[in-house]
Parts: structure tokens; C-alpha cells; sequence
């Protein structure tokens, strides 16, 4: 009935190490990304050079590879839109939620904005669809940035009120025994100690807005022979191109596609990486 | 409440921002309510028991039938789960316990790498390097050799397939599901470990103990996992297959809720019928997710007064 | 206080990054402003206050191939921007009638509940001529053999009720290849979206073979019997599904002639009316189309909802039985006037110098049938 104690640290030792070797196994699928990735888009990186951030996308016939410029434009101005319409709205949402919690439209904000941080990203595009789309008469980069702008909201919801809430509440009385008011408090104590969390909160839904494709899918249309056209016009995004031309036959998209799969991959590693740095910069 | 006149502006002012983010979101659900509630009038129950996708240019001939597509969502979106939590259980026990600090930050980066990768990445990968792979090493052998179990039943096409998919979401939300039970994990007062040790486990045993406390959690979890991978498009519609079939076999290719969207909404319009059905499996989705996450988080909240007993 | 400050410093270099990153892009939208995108000089002087107009298209996978050559073509040297998008004809109809883009790209002409919906308000204009062709994948076939399907053939595959490649039904078309073709199950891929080629890939199955093939089975979404018994995949788009064929062996498609050329796939003769074996190539498909040519609708007004059913299947030993147009639908009116002058120049372009620079696997229209679609310059009109 009782093991012996050898037997039971051998068997310690086994599972332990099955687990770790589980943990770094998970790891595989990521190191296989980077490696097709590099090996396959860096083919086309090395072939197109920096063009390949300026040139327009090839046509299916094409013998060059040509340039992902419209979807770099598109996502670099789509998200940057998006998180302007966003984060205030967010910030500005956590902010009230945490100084008036037992409020009534406090607590039903946060369960809906909660709730919805599960919509599938899909709906939110049929919705902008049905409404900007149909409305304004085309596809454009504002309804995809609306769409996006959708997505982030309870993201960034989300982290700006467990920033907001991991303010100590000494800090909080301190202000209040000055005799500040609520916004006097936030412009002098709260934005100094939440600067950190504030940025990477911007860069995080940054982040979060550039790599997804399902609000632009039926949104931002898909433009092809210019690089920008206009934010009442069709734009087009790096995820979306990816997308589209994952799903293509032509050996041309294919390695477009690639090329363009190395590149979020930088710009989404270096960003990840920045706001990493900015966490640990600031411990609340 | 309000502490002087100030507050009370500040209330007011940003009341109309407050209505009008819940504003947004409860029109979007409304939307969504109204614009299926045809497709409830003209085809009742059947919308959800029958599986069929069959537009015509008239109206009576129409008939479409999500009980496929909503099965397979649930089946894939359950699957993945299944995958990822053994992964996210060994994830959260090396970083927490086996490889503290210093050693264990490369995997930690990692995993947060990987769980913010946008989800194209994981969809063309899973698409171009995954399939091959897993119908030339996996599935094929599976079905040969084990073909008799119902499962396996099913001769391999493509590769795209609900077992496909499965793994791929399993890849792409494991790093969410891991992060919640890191956290749920450090919730759990100290003092069960140090009873554990103190009685003489060893280390794996102390760490049965403490997933054993932490099993609640890690149902509830997983439901916020599932609720999750049911809403993901991308992945799912580079590797699922999109064919309107019931199958539970797993190298089958099927339609998800969301693939099915992505095939089909863009030329919705031209049938009388085929937006609404389309925003009825949006709508069933939604719900389901809704309820899902309603109760992970539920019994999260039971679980963390329970263990401060 | 340190930490205050090392905090502030990190700051500042996120802020100075995204000023960079900012900087950089408004440079870009300079550097590339709608003016500035033609390398080459416009050839007439109204083109320029039109540089600002954007024509929007969608629709067909069929014709894509072609329409985005074109489109490129002509955003570069008329400095006009067109954009495609290959969303399929079911797609592009729907964006188009909900006016979210100006033109559609259609395979199957209006039907005739639609033509008599939209009489006078839209026009149908013929921009190419293309057949479907079928695509398959079977290993061991030698390169330079010809296998032959017969529409009755196919539509028994699509059907679920021919199961193997060495189906006594698919020996007896092709005696020659009896101990080649393997004894694998048929997978059938078809479209997984609305698809034009799939409408004209049905109703020919139901023109040669209605019993097998009945009239519920045309459209263009289809509920395929083959998926029911589980040997029937859908790619989107004819991207997709030339996709599916290439990676998946012992697969059977149907596609645009454009897509097997280009992918380098192999394509099966088709037994045509005379029960001739009729493999897809120029010749063949002008052939069919000088058969069936009869009396086409003299304007882009007209109905041609009976066209299709009249060019399959056609007369003539040497001609390809599945050969069809593809349309450009546009309204006869349109608000803005920049637009109607922009539209007016494209399809002049496309029927007239846009002829001349055909994609492979595409046939340029016959002057008579261009001629009729030019109307469509001179009948478009603001309002």
C-alpha cells in the first residue's frame, strides 16, 4: 500500500520531467512559424527588397512579387484609428466605473462591456456591414477602423480597470485628504503612477487591432492598384491580404502572402516586446 | 458618492459616453435579434435541426438548415479545449513551481508571444504546414489501421478537417487558458502546499494535490477558453474544410458557425432568407458564448470563496 | 522618484517611436497620392480631374484573372483607379445591387425575374469568353494522356453515385486507360461560396443529363449530393478550388480555363454534342461559340438570361461543350458624373484595347458581340 520512498521519487523525477518537456513542446508551433516563416517570406523579402513595403501587390500573372504597400498603409492607419476612437472611450469608462462602483450604470457597464469581450469578431463585421457599409454606400478604411475600433473597446476596457483598480487606495486617500476632487485627482496622481500601464494599454490594443482579420473581412474591401485612396475609401490590411491570398491558388500570392506573414511577425514582435519593457518599467 | 459639485459634473459628463457605449453594444445585439427573427418566422425549428444551405432566387424554395454547423462549432471549440488543458496544466506548473523566475522568463515570454499572435499566422501555418503533416502522419495511419473506431471512420481528403482545426485553436488559446490558470493557481493559500510538503510529498505529488484543489477553476476556465475558440474565425476557416456535413468523425471536413459566415455572407443579400439564417447562427453563437462565459465566471467566483474557507 | 522617472524615460522613447512611426506614414500618403501613382503620361487631357475618381468592382472568380489585368493595366496608364474583387458572382451581385460597389463581374446573366426586377436600370455587358473546365488530380496518370468525361459521367461524380476512378462507366468513355485508372475514390471538390462558375457548370449537367441532374441542382449554391456521402470538399472561389485539387490526390474540380492553365493542371476532354472527346482550347471553345452564336440580344438592355443554355452544349465536332461569357453588369445611371465619365472610358478600354490584351486561357470577344456592349458607353448617363 505504501510505496517506497525511491519508487516515488523516481517517479517524481519522471514526471516532472514529462511535464516541462510537455511545456517547452508547446513551444514547437511557434519555433515552425518563425521557421517558415523566415524561410518562406524571407525567399520573397530577399527577392523584393524594401519595395516589398512599397510596391503594390502583383496581379495573379505576374512574374515579380511586387509589395504589400496598400495593406501596411491600411493597417498601420486602421488600427491607429481605431485605438484613437477606443482607448479614450475605454479609459474614460474604467475611470468612472472605479470612482462610481456601486452605481447602477456602473455595474451593468461592466457586466455588457465584459460579456462582449466574447463576440465573435465576425459579428462585429456583419453589424458594421449592415450599417456603415450598406449606409455610406462602399467599403472603407473607417468602417474597418469602426470595426476594429469595436473589438478593442472591451480589451482595453478590461485592462485599463484592473489598472485603475491596482491603484493603492493610500494614494487615493492621500488625494482625497488634499482636498482634490475626482478629475483633479486623476490628472495629478492617478496619470503619474498609471502612465506605464497607460501606454502599454494603448500599445496592446495597437497590437491587437493590427493582427485581426475578422472585422475587416467584409469592412475595409480590398485595394489593390493604389497605395491610400482616402479613409472614406477601400483600404486594405496585412492580416486580410494574408488571409486572401492564403486561400488563392497562385503560387505568386502564396509567397506574398509569406512575405507579408514575416513582416507582421517583426512588427508584431517588436511592439509586444516594447510594451513588455514598459511593463516592467512601472510596478503598481 | 459625490464628494463636491466637481464629481458630480464629472458623473454627468461622462454619463452620455457610458450610454453611449452600452448604447453601441446593445444595438449591435438588437441588430442582430432583428435582422435572423425572418429566418425563425419562415423556418421554426428546422433552422436548428436540419442541415442543408440552400439558397434559390425564390423565396419558397429556400431552405437552410444550421444544426451541422452549430454541432461542429461545439465539437471543434470542446475539442480544442480538451487539447489544451493537459498543455496549460504542464505550462502553468513549470512556470510557477519547476522553473522559477530567471529560467523559466524565455518560456514565459513565449507563451505570451504566442498568445497574442495574430490568429492569420496560426490559420496559414495550421493551413500550409499542419495539414500535410497531420493527414500524411496521423491521420492516414489512424484511419487505416484503427479505422473500425467511428472517429477514425473517415477517409482523409483534404486534410483540412475538424481535427486539424482543433489543434490549431488548441495552439492559439492555450496561452489564454494557461494565463487563467496561472492566476487561479496563485490564488490557492499557501498553506495546502506547505501541508502537502510538510507530510512529505514530493514534488509531483504536492503538485496533484494542488490541481486537484484547483480543479473547479480549472472547468470554469476552460469554459472561458471554449467561449473563446467559439467565436474565432480566421483560424478556422483556413483549416476546417467549409463543407456542409454532420460528422463527428475527426478527419472530416465541416462548416463552423463562422466559417460558414465567411463563405457566404457576402452574397447573403441576393436571397430573401439567407442574411437572416446567416444572423441566426451569429445569434445561437453569441448566446451559447454568453452562457459560457456567464458561468466560467460564476464558478470562478464560487471557487475563490471556497478555498478561503 | 526614480521610478518615476525611469518610467517617464520609457515613455518618452514609446512616444518618440510612434512620432517616427506617424512621420513616416504621412510621408508615405504624400509620396503616394492619387496624382502621383501613374508612372507613365495620360494620353488625354480630360483624364486628369478624373484621377481623383476610384472605380469599385467585385464579383466572378471566373473572370478575375482577366478583370484584375485589366484593372492594373488601366489604373496605370489611364491613371483611372479600378479595383476588383474576386468575391464570386453571388457576392459581387449582391455588393453590386446594394450599391456598394459600381460594377459586378457575373458569370450567369441576370435571370429573367431579375431582368424584369431591374429593366432599364442595368446593363449587361459580354467582356470575355471563357469556359469551365474540369481539373483533375490522379497520380499516376501519365501527363500526355487524355482522359474524356461525358456530362452524363460527371454529373453521376457529383452526384455521389460513381464512386471509383475505375468506374465501368468512366472505362467505357476512356477503353484505353482500363488498367490506369487506379481503384481510388473520387473526390469531388466544388465551390463552397455563390459561385457563377458553379451556375454554369449546373445548368450544362442539367441540359445533357436533366434526369441525373435535375433542376433543383442548378444555381448558383448548390446542396451537392457528393457531400452527403462524404467525398465532396468546398474550396471558395475558383482560387479554392484549384487550390484543393492540386494538394489532394484523385480529385476531380471544375474551374475557369485560365486556372488549369496557369497552374499547370491537367484538364479532361468532355464528350460535345456530336460525342466527339473535345479538350478545352481556343480553337474548340471559338468553335463552340460560332455554333451557338444564333441571335445574340442586340443591346446591353436586352434580356440574355437564354444565352447560356444556348451556348452549352453547342453543335460542331470540334467544339467545347461548357463555354460561356462572363458580364459586367453596370447601372445606366449614376449620381456623380466624374464616376459616369471614369466608367465610360473603362469599358471602352476593356472592349476595345482591353481586347487585345487577353490573359491566357481567355478568348477576346468577336467584334460583333464587342460592338454590342459599346452601346453601353453611349447609353450611360448621369442621374
Amino acid at each position: 500500500m505504501y510505496k517506497s520512498l525511491s519508487s516515488r521519487k523516481i517517479k517524481n523525477r519522471i514526471m516532472l520531467f514529462i511535464i516541462v518537456a510537455v511545456s517547452i513542446l508547446y513551444v514547437t508551433p511557434l519555433i515552425s512559424i518563425i521557421y517558415t516563416a523566415v524561410e518562406r517570406g524571407g525567399a520573397t523579402l530577399l527577392e523584393a527588397g524594401l519595395t516589398f513595403l512599397t510596391n503594390l501587390p502583383p496581379t495573379p500573372l505576374s512574374t515579380s512579387v511586387g509589395g504589400i504597400a496598400p495593406a501596411l498603409i491600411g493597417s498601420l492607419l486602421a488600427s491607429a484609428l481605431a485605438i484613437l476612437i477606443s482607448t479614450p472611450i475605454a479609459f474614460l469608462a474604467a475611470f468612472y466605473v472605479t470612482e462610481f462602483p456601486k452605481h447602477s450604470l456602473s455595474r451593468m457597464c461592466e457586466v455588457v462591456v465584459r460579456s462582449f469581450s466574447g463576440v465573435p469578431s465576425i459579428v462585429v463585421s456583419m453589424f458594421i456591414y449592415s450599417t456603415v457599409v450598406i449606409g455610406m454606400g462602399r467599403q472603407s478604411l473607417l468602417a474597418g477602423s469602426l470595426s476594429l475600433s469595436i473589438v478593442t473597446l472591451p480589451y482595453a476596457y478590461v485592462y485599463f480597470t484592473s489598472a485603475f483598480r491596482s491603484i493603492p487606495e493610500s494614494l487615493r486617500e492621500a488625494a482625497m485628504s488634499l482636498g482634490m476632487n475626482r478629475v483633479r485627482a486623476l490628472i495629478h496622481v492617478y496619470i503619474g503612477v498609471l502612465r506605464g500601464s497607460l501606454v502599454t494599454g494603448l500599445l496592446m490594443s495597437y497590437v491587437r487591432a493590427f493582427g485581426d482579420t475578422a472585422p475587416l473581412l467584409f469592412t475595409m474591401g480590398f485595394l489593390m492598384n493604389s497605395v491610400f485612396a482616402g479613409v472614406l475609401q477601400q483600404s486594405n490590411a496585412i492580416p486580410l491580404m494574408i488571409f486572401v491570398y492564403a486561400l488563392s491558388p497562385y503560387e505568386i500570392f502564396h509567397r506574398v502572402a509569406w512575405g507579408a506573414t514575416l513582416v507582421l511577425l517583426l512588427i508584431y514582435l517588436t511592439l509586444f516586446t516594447v510594451s513588455r519593457i514598459l511593463v516592467r518599467g512601472v510596478k503598481l | 458618492m459625490f464628494f463636491s459639485k466637481s464629481d458630480k459634473l464629472l458623473f454627468y459628463a461622462i454619463l452620455p459616453l457610458i450610454a453611449g457605449v452600452l448604447g453601441i453594444l446593445l444595438i449591435l445585439s438588437f441588430v442582430i435579434l432583428t435582422q435572423s427573427w425572418p429566418s425563425f418566422q419562415r423556418f421554426g425549428l428546422a433552422l436548428f435541426t436540419e442541415n442543408a444551405w440552400s439558397p434559390s432566387s425564390d423565396p419558397q424554395k429556400e431552405f437552410y438548415g444550421l444544426s451541422a454547423p452549430i454541432v461542429s462549432s461545439l465539437y471543434v471549440s470542446t475539442l480544442s479545449v480538451l487539447i489544451s488543458i493537459p498543455i496549460s496544466i504542464c505550462l502553468t506548473l513549470t512556470l510557477i513551481e519547476i522553473l522559477p523566475n530567471q529560467l523559466g522568463t524565455p518560456l514565459r515570454y513565449v507563451t505570451e508571444v504566442m498568445g497574442g499572435l495574430p490568429t492569420v499566422i496560426y490559420g496559414l501555418w495550421g493551413s500550409t504546414i499542419l495539414t500535410p503533416l497531420l493527414r500524411d502522419q496521423v491521420m492516414k495511419p489512424l484511419h487505416d489501421f484503427l479505422g473500425f473506431i467511428p472517429i477514425f471512420s473517415c477517409r482523409p481528403l483534404t486534410g483540412h478537417s475538424i481535427l486539424t482545426a482543433s489543434i490549431t485553436l488548441a495552439v492559439a488559446t492555450t496561452p489564454y487558458v494557461t494565463a487563467l490558470f496561472i492566476e487561479g493557481y496563485h490564488l490557492i493559500p499557501s498553506k495546502y502546499k506547505e501541508g502537502a510538503y510538510s507530510l512529505g510529498a514530493t514534488d509531483y505529488e504536492a503538485y496533484k494535490i494542488m490541481i486537484g484543489i484547483l480543479k473547479p477553476y480549472i472547468i470554469a476556465a476552460s469554459l472561458l477558453g471554449f467561449s473563446r475558440a467559439l467565436g474565432e474565425t480566421t483560424i478556422v476557416a483556413l483549416t476546417v474544410g467549409n463543407s456542409m456535413r454532420f460528422s463527428l468523425c475527426l478527419f472530416d471536413p465541416v462548416h463552423t458557425i463562422p466559417s460558414l459566415i465567411a463563405n457566404q455572407f457576402e452574397s447573403a443579400r441576393l436571397y430573401e432568407y439567407a442574411l437572416p439564417a446567416l444572423f441566426a447562427g451569429a445569434l445561437v453563437l453569441l448566446i451559447i458564448s454568453l452562457i459560457a462565459s456567464y458561468f466560467g465566471i460564476r464558478l470562478i467566483y464560487g471557487w475563490r470563496e471556497r478555498i478561503h474557507v | 522618484m526614480r521610478r518615476l522617472t525611469k518610467a517617464l524615460s520609457k515613455t518618452l522613447i514609446a512616444v518618440a517611436t510612434s512620432l517616427i512611426v506617424i512621420a513616416i506614414v504621412v510621408v508615405y500618403i504624400f509620396m503616394s497620392a492619387p496624382s502621383q501613382t501613374t508612372t507613365s503620361a495620360t494620353t488625354t487631357p480630360t483624364t486628369t480631374p478624373l484621377t481623383q475618381v476610384s472605380i469599385s468592382g467585385a464579383g466572378a472568380t471566373f473572370l478575375a484573372p482577366q478583370m484584375l489585368e485589366w484593372a492594373r493595366s488601366f489604373t496605370e496608364i489611364k491613371g483611372i483607379r479600378v479595383e476588383y474583387q474576386s468575391v464570386g458572382s453571388g457576392a459581387g451581385r449582391d455588393m453590386f445591387f446594394n450599391k456598394v460597389v459600381h460594377f459586378a463581374g457575373s458569370d450567369p446573366p441576370l435571370s429573367r425575374e431579375l431582368y424584369d426586377r431591374y429593366k432599364g436600370q442595368v446593363m449587361q455587358i459580354p467582356v470575355v469568353v471563357g469556359s469551365v473546365v474540369i481539373i483533375y488530380n490522379i497520380p499516376n496518370l501519365p501527363k500526355d494522356t487524355t482522359l474524356c468525361l461525358s456530362g452524363e459521367v460527371l454529373a453521376l461524380i457529383y452526384k455521389g453515385e460513381i464512386r471509383y476512378w475505375n468506374d465501368e462507366r468512366i472505362l467505357s468513355i476512356n477503353p484505353e486507360l482500363r488498367n490506369v485508372l487506379p481503384n481510388e475514390e473520387i473526390v469531388a471538390v466544388h465551390r463552397s461560396d455563390s459561385s457563377g462558375t458553379t451556375s454554369v457548370f449546373t445548368t450544362y449537367l442539367n441540359k445533357v443529363a436533366p434526369t441525373t441532374w435535375t433542376n433543383d441542382l442548378v444555381g448558383l449554391t448548390v446542396d451537392w449530393p457528393v457531400d452527403r456521402v462524404g467525398r465532396g470538399v468546398g474550396g471558395k472561389g475558383n482560387e479554392g478550388v484549384t487550390q484543393v485539387v492540386k494538394t489532394t490526390p484523385y480529385s476531380i474540380g471544375y474551374v475557369e480555363l485560365s486556372y488549369a492553365v496557369t497552374q499547370e493542371l491537367q484538364t479532361a476532354a468532355i464528350k460535345n454534342f456530336e460525342g466527339v472527346c473535345v479538350k478545352p482550347t481556343a480553337e474548340t471553345v471559338r468553335s463552340a461559340l460560332i455554333n451557338a452564336a444564333g441571335e445574340l440580344p442586340q443591346s446591353p438592355l436586352d434580356d440574355w438570361s437564354d444565352v447560356l443554355p444556348r451556348m452549352l452544349n453547342a453543335r460542331g465536332s470540334n467544339s467545347y461543350p461548357i463555354v460561356s461569357f462572363s458580364y459586367m453588369f453596370v447601372y445606366k445611371k449614376y449620381p456623380d458624373a466624374q464616376l459616369v465619365q471614369a466608367l465610360k472610358e473603362f469599358i471602352r478600354w476593356i472592349l476595345t484595347e482591353g481586347q487585345e490584351r487577353m490573359v491566357p486561357g481567355y478568348l477576346s470577344l468577336p467584334r460583333e458581340v464587342a460592338s454590342i456592349g459599346l452601346k453601353a458607353v453611349d447609353l450611360l448617363e448621369v442621374g
